[in-house]
């Protein structure tokens, strides 16, 4: 695949950490991500060895319980309609548009550098349809050609619907987060089922263990992690705030009950709905 | 990065019995060759075929022959006599139209032609063959048939095709020269890495190609075969046939065991995790 111009090595790594862990398609990767992934591998591997959580952990625990949200949105609240912002390589929208066929409307968007990059390589495996599409959306335009509002009015308002961020909030200052969740939550407020899934990284609990991470993870994103708030009942409020009716932020290994060891403790997953 | 370019025609036997060993390196290389398709263009009309002394009864009875390779034939003579030249234009629309979705109309033309009546410069068949094939505008690729743009890239193609002179793929004697120059046969594929380039010429094993990308990079990652045919059908989802899973589950240098694959999918579909389709003397396999 070609035209990595601007696009995020976290988003080269993840998409490799998802396939090299049975997550993705075989054509969802790229060369930069096998590059980054071996680089890093032994790293990671050391981490393990001394139990402590690694990047590779973090990213599948968060990949893992935000699946397992959608999935229980999907089968017990009423959605059949999926934006993801910022889906970078995500096999999600591969996976859950198998997995659901036409029951599933799913809306992969993200800059157009990725969104290019990603409708080619889901044109090539065969997974483009009517129901499985990829736009271009900048999370921080508020209107406009390529915003989350101009996506949303091609969906059908009688049917739910869930839009998931992943790996994009820890870019953000506090405040554009806030602007965004008030957006979200005005976004899927004209729908029967809105809910919101992310994951989110608070500033409790700050251990040496979880200060080491974040200063692992803030090299690798190039630039710091922004921490928004200091634990899920602050989130929380202010995700009500914003509008949503409820809202839940729990460890990825609370949504999951999977045993995911450290990692799965230290992503956090925040679930909000409109009802 | 590996480039594969594979020169190929819808409408060669040669090219659709080659399915299983294209899937093979698919699955195992994944995104690490960026594959491209260059269409042959094999004739402009049908009076091409005519003057070579074939026959629509000729072409049906040489599906015959190709069965040994395992793909779904349904060998009935045609209507009438067919170039391929609108089915090649068709898959240059579609690589305009929407980038990567080439392959996939690709397919359902090759599928459509070896198992059904399809006349393949038949524009309304050619219309219906590919409608309802997710993320094609079946229509739109048909009225772009004739479009500048699209005869500009379809030429391209049919020269890029025909610039075999002196290539491995002439060496064993896997050229042509029906139409003046000397050019490459459906199917051949280019792996180029490098400024290196490596030539499989025509008709391969799957152990051709797959010696040729090991030597292009020796530190790919090569996807084993799976232990159910499961992961398959949700890496295509556009559905494998019998011979493809069979050919997809074979491990080494093995040779495909078609009936424990076939057995493997009738389970799978006695589960609910998989769709069988008939299609000419065999199925397409899909998940349910």
């Amino acid at each position: 695949m070609s035209g990595s111009d601007n696009i995020s090595p976290t988003a080269h790594y993840t998409g490799e950490v998802w396939r090299r862990n049975g997550l993705s398609h075989p054509w969802l990767g790229t060369a930069e991500g096998r590059v980054m992934y071996d680089a890093l591998h032994p790293v990671m591997a050391a981490s393990a060895a001394a139990g402590a959580p690694s990047l590779e952990t973090y990213l599948l625990a968060r990949h893992r319980a935000i699946d397992a949200l959608l999935q229980a949105a999907i089968e017990r609240h009423g959605v059949s309609q999926v934006i993801e912002i910022a889906a970078g390589l995500s096999p999600r929208g591969w996976r859950f548009a198998n997995r659901y066929g036409d029951r599933l409307i799913y809306v992969e968007a993200d800059l157009p550098a990725m969104a290019a990059r990603k409708r080619r390589a889901l044109a090539r495996i065969g997974s483009l349809s009517a129901e499985h599409r990829v736009v271009e959306l900048d999370a921080l335009h508020a209107g406009g050609p390529q915003s989350l509002e101009a996506a949303a009015v091609q969906l059908d308002r009688s049917r739910g619907l869930a839009i998931i961020t992943e790996g994009l909030l820890g870019y953000l200052e506090t405040g554009a987060v806030v602007d965004l969740w008030t957006r979200f939550h005005d976004t899927l407020d004209a729908f029967p089922t809105g809910r919101y899934i992310s994951d989110l990284h608070l500033g409790s609990a700050i251990t040496p263990a979880v200060r080491a991470f974040r200063l692992l993870l803030s090299a690798f994103v190039r630039g710091g992690v922004h921490l928004h708030f200091h634990d899920a009942a602050e989130a929380e409020d202010q995700l009500r705030a914003c509008g949503f009716a409820t809202a839940a932020v729990r460890p990825a290994g609370r949504v999951t009950d999977a045993a995911q060891g450290q990692a799965g403790w230290l992503a956090n997953i925040l679930e909000a709905s409109t009802t | 990065m590996i480039t594969a370019t594979l020169y190929s025609d819808p409408a060669c036997p040669w090219a659709y019995s080659e399915s299983p060993a294209l899937r093979v390196i698919e699955w195992r290389y994944g995104d690490q060759l960026d594959w491209k398709l260059v269409v042959v263009g094999l004739t402009e009309s049908a009076d091409q075929y005519a003057a070579r002394g074939y026959t629509t009864l000729r072409g049906a009875l040489g599906q015959l022959s190709f069965r040994r390779y395992g793909m779904p034939f349904s060998p009935a003579p045609k209507p009438r006599l067919s170039a391929t030249a609108r089915a090649c234009r068709a898959v240059v629309a579609a690589r305009l139209a929407n980038p990567g979705s080439e392959f996939a109309v690709f397919r359902a033309i090759q599928l459509a032609n070896f198992t059904t009546p399809l006349v393949l410069e038949d524009d309304d068949q050619l219309r219906d063959a590919l409608d309802g094939l997710p993320g094609v505008d079946a229509a739109a690729i048909v009225a772009a048939l004739d479009a500048p743009e699209v005869t500009e890239a379809y030429e391209a193609d049919k020269a890029a095709t025909r610039a075999a002179a002196g290539s491995a793929a002439e060496l064993q004697g896997k050229t042509a020269t029906t139409d003046g120059p000397v050019r490459f046969t459906a199917p051949s594929i280019v792996f180029q890495s490098n400024g290196t380039a490596l030539v499989a010429g025509g008709f391969q094993p799957v152990e051709a190609y797959d010696i040729l990308v090991a030597n292009l990079d020796a530190t790919l990652r090569r996807a084993a075969p799976p232990e159910t045919p499961e992961p398959l059908l949700a890496a295509f989802p556009g559905g494998l046939t019998t011979q493809e899973v069979a050919a997809l589950m074979t491990r080494g240098n093995d040779a495909p065991d078609r009936r424990a694959a076939e057995a493997a999918l009738i389970e799978l579909v006695s589960a609910g995790r998989a769709s069988r389709l008939s299609l000419g003397d065999d199925a397409l396999w899909t998940t349910a």
